[in-house]
């Protein structure tokens, strides 16, 4: 059974900060181009949380734009 | 000689197997015979008057792990029917939890389950810290059976005290919580909760959502030495937060051999592609041999809101938006100003807010006067001679605001939709959160709602495929043992019920929590009977006195 | 919900009031995608009264047409 594409994501390492997922997650995007890609496809975690931003550990980042 | 014959029964088994004319027995608390015709003596016969005679309902997903500590019977589940309970969902329960973390824990309860503070102080003795001393606390005086999870957040509190909700654990840690797991695991705990989205009474994210996947990776190893479940809760507001979800329920069931399940799975008209693609993700992954179910709730989604705090009702609005995100006072100030009152009205729509607000309904509770509750703003707005809009304003003002307002069926209401999902294989009917959200509305009466709307109103099951999707195949999912059919030899987990009534009652706010504190309620409605291990507990005339309930033990 | 298959900067095309699990009103986006693709972005109540707030909108309809930039903007930082 194949499974159908679905959108990526990457989960935080412990105590990593925007900068550093942003940097793991989009290489060769301009840092903070990369950062705002990151809040604009993660309002979870960067809208909707106290602390807004705060990254967790169980957390989903997704990495690219919705796919449909 | 049986204990309890029921005889004049339309019998429906749990296995979605045709219903037949017949009759039950109950001997020593468990089935001891069915058929159309039981011979032999008993002590005592109940003539069910051709109503369904089923299997008690199992209720998945609930909140009940601090009420159960007073109330044995989980009210008012067990008047709808449900014998068996799950609670400790969505990372939280009453252990494992020493004394010194008992505050942080019990903010966490109090956020989602939304009890008075006197129900921690006044309505029972904490006489446990593990988890086998809060099993004997609950054995004591149970009415309905409970299979309790054991929430991750609390493992993680016991473990990490108050850096539970601050870091990620290290490697000596989540070996500790293995062991905690697995004490709890021994001493009946039947799986795992945890959760990606709730939060404490500070807005802060519970314990479990500091866990990298690698602590649950490591917990659910533990889980697969018993071969017991994961249940969590999603970001269930997106689909594709959700369907990495499942992705990753998915490697943990097929990596230690475990069954999952995430809750709640709604449906909203606004996002109509997203519910298909969420169990289209759970089939995908079932086809590979994952268990990952998938808990969709059969009741609508109510709106409620009060003009104490902002809400989004308004959105559409932009004076009233404009005066709702206003300061307590100031917004008290404006509305009470007549010309911002005028404006605002006037915003409504040529119709006063007769389309928008008038079929809004005044809930009891709160410091709505008891001769509006269960009205539409319309007819009291007719009543007072004013628009919808104005009524609105001014009865909440009366009453310093704190009017609640319930907008029905504002998502998850498209019956003709929502059955066809319901009646799906890969589907487990659940969700409910009994016991949760006391003072914001009902979670009790949905297995009555699966029945009125979805066997009787839109025929999307059958009343056998009904019985069986919160009977049989919820205990199969779980891995509950000798419970959710009838059968011989199984629990004598009855309800008889008149499947041409079966539904739920009314939401009406009670006060009947420790405290005096308030909740929503709803009654209900073509029950007759309920057994629980072979005992009556409740019928139409109220609860026993039989305390018969048990911490359920698992298959295998 | 798929979208034409254009790039470019990321907007909200509307915004309705949809009921969330808990009870509360929130707010339902249609954002197009810097890929082109349509798809929903749903808001809590803060939120959402922050996104009407950063985007000077007076109310959901005046979200349409807003750049998602400005709304993260708003709410992210």
């Amino acid at each position: 059974m194949t499974l159908t594409v679905q959108r990526r994501f990457v989960t935080p390492e412990p105590d990593e900060t925007l900068e550093a997922l942003a940097a793991r997650a989009l290489p060769g995007v301009a840092l903070d181009e990369a950062m705002d890609r990151i809040r604009g496809w993660n309002l979870h975690i960067f809208a909707m949380r106290k602390p807004r931003g705060l990254l967790l550990g169980g957390d989903v980042v997704f990495v690219e734009p919705p796919l449909s | 000689m049986y204990d309890l014959v029921i005889r004049n029964a339309r019998v429906v088994d749990g296995t979605g197997a045709p219903a037949f004319a017949g009759e039950v027995a109950v001997k020593d608390g468990r089935i001891a015979a069915l058929g159309p015709k039981v011979e032999g003596q008993a002590r005592a016969e109940m003539d069910a008057g051709g109503k369904a005679v089923a299997p008690g309902f199992i209720d998945p997903h609930t909140h009940f792990d601090v009420q159960l500590l007073w109330d044995g019977a989980a009210k008012p589940s067990l008047e709808h029917g449900v014998t068996s309970i799950i609670p400790g969902n969505c990372s939280l329960s009453m252990a494992p939890l020493r004394a010194g973390d008992r505050p942080a824990v019990i903010g966490m309860f109090q956020q989602i389950e939304e009890l008075p503070p006197e129900a921690f102080t006044l309505a029972f003795d904490w006489t446990w810290e593990d988890w086998e001393g809060y099993r004997r606390a609950l054995e004591k005086g149970l009415a309905i059976n409970v299979a309790p999870l054991v929430g991750h957040s609390v493992i993680r509190v016991w473990v990490m005290g108050p850096e539970a909700n601050q870091r990620a654990a290290r490697p000596d840690e989540i070996a500790a919580m293995q062991g905690v797991l697995r004490q709890c695991l021994e001493a009946g705990a039947i799986g795992l909760s945890t959760s990606f989205v709730d939060v404490d009474e500070n807005a802060r994210p519970v314990p479990s959502r500091f866990a990298q996947f690698a602590e649950l990776d490591a917990l659910c190893a533990v889980l697969g030495e018993f071969g017991r479940m994961l249940q969590i809760v999603p970001e269930f507001y997106d689909a594709d937060i959700t369907i990495a979800r499942i992705d990753q329920l998915a490697e943990l069931s097929l990596k230690h051999g475990i069954p999952t399940t995430y809750s709640p799975v709604f449906d909203n008209r606004q996002t109509p592609a997203s519910v298909d693609r969420i169990l289209n993700r759970s089939a995908e992954q079932f086809a590979r041999g994952a268990r990952v179910w998938p808990q969709m709730q059969t009741r609508p989604i109510d709106i409620s809101f009060s003009l104490l705090r902002p809400s989004l009702f308004f959105a559409r609005l932009p004076r009233w938006v404009r005066v709702l995100r206003q300061p307590l006072e100031a917004r008290i100030a404006s509305l009470t100003d007549p010309e911002t009152v005028a404006r605002m009205v006037e915003d409504a729509g040529p119709d006063g807010g007769e389309r928008l607000m008038g079929r809004l309904v005044v809930r009891g509770g709160g410091e709505a006067p008891a001769h509006l509750a269960g009205k539409t703003l319309k007819e009291i707005a007719d009543a007072r001679g004013q628009s919808c809009a104005l009524a609105l304003i001014e009865v909440s003002l009366e009453h310093g605001l704190d009017v609640a307002f319930l907008s029905a069926n504002g998502g998850h209401d498209n019956t003709d939709r929502i059955g066809p999902l319901l009646a799906r294989p890969d589907v487990h009917i659940g969700a409910g959160d009994g016991g949760a959200h006391l003072a914001s509305f009902a979670t009790y009466g949905d297995t009555g709602y699966l029945f009125s709307e979805f066997v009787r109103g839109t025929g999307a099951l059958t009343l056998e495929q009904a019985v069986a999707k919160i009977t049989g195949e919820t205990a199969a999912i779980w891995g509950l043992k000798d419970r959710g059919l009838l059968k011989p030899g199984h629990a004598a987990d009855i309800v008889v019920f008149d499947p041409d009534r079966i539904a739920r009652g009314e939401e009406r706010p009670v006060f009947d929590m420790p405290g005096d504190g308030m909740r929503y309620t709803r009654d209900s409605v073509g029950v007759e009977a309920v057994l629980v291990n072979g005992e009556l507990a409740w019928t139409p005339a109220g609860y026993t006195d039989a305390k018969a309930g048990r911490i359920c033990e698992m298959a295998g | 919900m798929s979208g034409e298959t254009v790039s470019g900067e990321a907007v909200v095309l509307g915004a309705e009031v949809t009921a969330g699990h808990d009870g509360e009103a929130e707010l339902t986006l249609t954002v197009r995608f810097e890929n082109g693709v349509v798809a929903p972005v749903v808001l809590d109540s803060e939120a959402g009264f922050e996104a009407l707030a950063a985007c000077g909108a007076a109310s959901a309809a005046e979200l349409a047409g807003q750049p998602w930039r400005r709304v993260i903007a708003g709410l992210a930082r």
